[in-house]
C-alpha cells in the first residue's frame, strides 16, 4: 500500500497469571520477533527474543533474573532480556513473547482447561435434538477459539507519507479502525487514564495550594523578623520596589529549592509507586512556573505588611 | 544659606479630648557646616520635631523650607519624600539600626546603591567612609559580631555615604556610655565641619553638647534658643 514500509502483527493482552506463588497482573505483547514492529526498547539487561519460542523479554518490576525459567501456560519460558522503560496503558508491567507464543499463552490456557472446554462443547453439543456425538467431534476444533488472532496491525510510515491519508485509506479500503501515534496517546489519556489523570491534577492542584499557604506563613514570618530592618530601609529612603524585591527574593529562593527538593526526591522513588507514573519534561517545567506563581501569591501577605510598615517605627528604643 | 529653615511649624497628634500638642509654633533654621543640639525632657517633642523635618511625619502646620525649596507649607508640595531623603539627609539613630542580615560593608553600601551609584567607586567610597570612622578592618563582619560604639560608628559612616546635606541624629549617644558618647559627638563634630555637613543631633544629656554650635531647649513643645 502507498505511503507503508512495512506492516507487522502484533497481539497485546492484559491477563493475569500466577508468576512465583502469586497473582500477578501483565500484559503479554506478542510481536513479529524477525524484524517486525513494536519489540522491547532500550532493555536494562540481557537481549532481545531470538528464537521463534519459548523466549521472554520482561519489565523490571516482574522481579525476574536473566536467565530464570517462567512457566506461563503450558510452556515454560526463559528471560532472555530485561527492560524498565515502557508500561501499559493500565500501568501494568509488560511482558514481550513472539507472536506464536503469545497467542499460545493468550488464548490457550492450559492443557486441563482445554479437556474441560472440550469437555463443555462436547456436552452442549451433544444434548438431545442437537448433534450426534460425530457431528460433534468434528465440530469441536472449529469452536474452540482461534489461535492464530492477532488484534492490532502494527504500521510504519514510509519517509515522507502523510499518516492521515495512509490511515483514510487503510479506513476506506480495509475496514479496519485505524489509529495514528497521536491518536494513541490521546486515546489513552481520555479514555482509561482520564481518571487517574485527573486524580493527579487534583492532588497537584490541592498540594499547590497547601504549599501556597505554608510559604506565605513562612515569608510572613521572615518579614516580621525583618521589619525594624524594613523600617530602616524605608527610612534612609529605600523606594518601595527594593523593599519588594527582598521579600519576592525570599520567597522564590524558598520556592525554588523546594522545588529543587522535590524534583530530585520524585526522580529518585518514582519507580516505588504502586503503578508507573510517567514522568516528563513539560509537566516539571509547568510545575515550575505554577509554583513560581505560587510564591508570588504567598509573598503578597508578607508584601502588605512590609510596605505598611511606618520608617518612624525605625527610632526609638528597640 | 541655610540648609533646613522652618517657620511656625506645629504637630498636633489626635483631636479632642485626646489631642496633644507635640509641637507648637517652632522657628528654626541651620546652616552648611553646623552643628545644633536639640536638647529637652522626655515628651518634650524631640523626636517629633526630627520626624517632621526629616520628611517622615507630617506636621500640621507651618513651613519647611530644605535645600532652597519650600517643601512643606500646610502640607507637602510636590516631593518625592523618600528620594529626598535618600539624597540628602543621613540618619543617626539612638540604636545603630544596622541591617543585621548585611555585613559591615554591604550596610554602608547600601545607600550608595540606592542613588545608583555601582562599580569602582562604590568600593573606594566604602573603603574611605570605614577608614574615616576607623573600622575598616572589620568590614566583612556581620553587625551582631561588633561592640555598641563600633556599631554606632558604621552607622554614622552608613549615613555619610551619599554626602548628606544635613545629618538627622536621634539620641545618638543614649546607649553608649560616656567616653564612646563623647567619642560620636565628637566625629559628628568633625563631619560637620570638614564636610560642611549640617548636623541636628536630639539628646536629653546636657553633658554631650559641649562645643555644638548651638543649643535649641524644647519644653513642651516650644522652643526657645539658648
Ligand atoms: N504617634 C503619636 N500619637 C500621639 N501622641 C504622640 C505620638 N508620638 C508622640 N506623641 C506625643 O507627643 C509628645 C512628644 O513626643 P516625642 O516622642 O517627640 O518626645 P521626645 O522629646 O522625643 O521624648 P523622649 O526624650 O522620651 O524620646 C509626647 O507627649 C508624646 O506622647
Ligand atoms: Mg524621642
Amino acid at each position: 500500500m502507498n505511503g507503508v514500509e512495512k506492516a507487522s502483527p502484533f497481539i497485546f493482552y492484559g491477563v493475569e497469571r500466577t508468576l512465583k506463588g502469586t497473582s500477578r497482573r501483565f500484559t503479554i505483547i506478542g510481536y513479529d520477533v524477525f524484524g517486525g514492529l513494536g519489540g522491547p526498547k532500550n532493555l536494562t539487561a540481557g537481549r532481545e527474543i531470538r528464537h521463534a519460542h519459548y523466549e521472554m523479554v520482561a519489565h523490571e518490576k516482574l522481579g525476574f533474573r536473566l536467565g530464570e525459567k517462567v512457566p506461563l501456560g503450558i510452556h515454560t519460558y526463559t528471560v532472555v532480556g530485561l527492560f524498565k522503560n515502557g508500561t501499559a496503558p493500565d500501568g501494568e508491567p509488560l511482558v514481550y513473547l513472539s507472536l506464536p507464543d503469545a497467542q499460545e499463552v493468550i488464548y490457550l490456557r492450559d492443557n486441563e482447561e482445554i479437556r474441560n472446554q472440550r469437555e463443555r462443547l462436547y456436552r452442549t453439543l451433544t444434548r438431545p435434538g442437537l448433534l450426534s456425538p460425530q457431528q460433534s467431534e468434528k465440530y469441536i476444533p472449529q469452536l474452540q477459539p482461534d489461535t492464530h488472532l492477532v488484534n492490532a496491525i502494527l504500521i510504519k510510515l514510509a519517509p515522507g507519507a502523510d499518516s492521515e491519508s495512509v490511515a483514510r485509506q487503510i479506513k476506506n479500503w480495509l475496514y479496519f479502525s485505524v489509529y495514528t501515534t497521536d491518536q494513541q496517546v490521546q486515546l489513552m489519556l481520555q479514555g482509561r487514564l482520564a481518571k487517574p489523570k485527573n486524580q493527579l491534577l487534583l492532588f497537584r492542584i490541592i498540594l499547590i495550594i497547601v504549599s501556597v499557604v505554608i510559604i506565605s506563613l513562612v515569608i510572613y514570618t521572615f518579614t516580621m523578623e525583618k521589619i525594624r530592618s524594613i523600617a530602616v530601609m524605608k527610612l534612609i529612603g529605600a523606594p518601595n520596589r527594593v523593599i519588594i524585591r527582598l521579600v519576592l527574593e525570599q520567597a522564590l529562593l524558598l520556592t525554588v529549592c523546594s522545588y529543587l527538593f522535590g524534583l530530585i526526591v520524585i526522580h529518585n522513588t518514582y519507580h516505588l509507586f504502586p503503578r508507573f507514573v510517567l514522568l516528563n519534561m513539560f509537566d516539571d517545567t509547568a510545575t515550575f512556573f505554577v509554583a513560581l506563581a505560587g510564591a508570588v501569591i504567598a509573598s503578597l501577605l508578607g508584601i502588605w505588611q512590609a510596605l505598611k510598615t511606618q520608617p518612624a517605627e525605625a527610632l526609638g528604643g528597640h | 544659606m541655610e540648609i533646613l529653615r522652618t517657620d511656625g511649624l506645629s504637630k498636633i497628634f489626635g483631636s479632642g479630648r485626646l489631642e496633644v500638642r507635640a509641637l507648637e509654633d517652632i522657628s528654626f533654621s541651620v546652616s552648611p557646616g553646623e552643628l545644633i543640639a536639640l536638647l529637652g525632657p522626655s515628651g518634650s517633642g524631640k523626636t517629633t520635631l526630627l520626624l517632621c523635618i526629616s520628611l517622615i511625619l507630617d506636621p500640621t502646620v507651618g513651613t519647611i523650607v530644605f535645600d532652597g525649596d519650600t517643601i512643606y507649607k500646610n502640607g507637602w508640595i510636590g516631593i518625592d519624600m523618600r528620594r529626598l531623603r535618600r539624597e540628602k539627609i543621613g540618619f543617626v539613630f539612638q540604636t545603630p539600626n544596622l541591617i543585621p542580615f548585611l555585613t559591615v560593608r554591604e550596610n554602608v553600601l547600601f545607600p550608595l546603591e540606592l542613588v545608583g551609584i555601582t562599580g569602582k567607586a562604590v568600593e573606594h567610597r566604602v573603603m574611605e567612609l570605614l577608614e574615616y570612622m576607623e573600622i575598616a578592618d572589620r568590614r566583612y563582619f556581620l553587625p551582631a559580631l561588633l561592640s555598641g560604639g563600633e556599631q554606632q560608628r558604621v552607622s554614622i559612616a552608613r549615613a555619610l555615604a551619599n554626602r548628606p546635606k544635613l545629618i538627622m541624629a536621634d539620641e545618638p549617644t543614649a546607649a553608649l556610655d560616656t567616653e564612646r558618647g563623647k567619642k560620636v559627638m565628637s566625629l559628628l563634630k568633625k563631619i560637620a565641619g570638614e564636610q560642611q555637613t549640617a548636623v541636628i543631633a536630639v539628646t536629653h544629656d546636657v553633658r554631650m553638647v559641649e562645643g555644638f554650635d548651638r543649643i535649641y531647649m524644647l519644653q513642651d513643645g516650644r522652643m526657645n534658643n539658648t
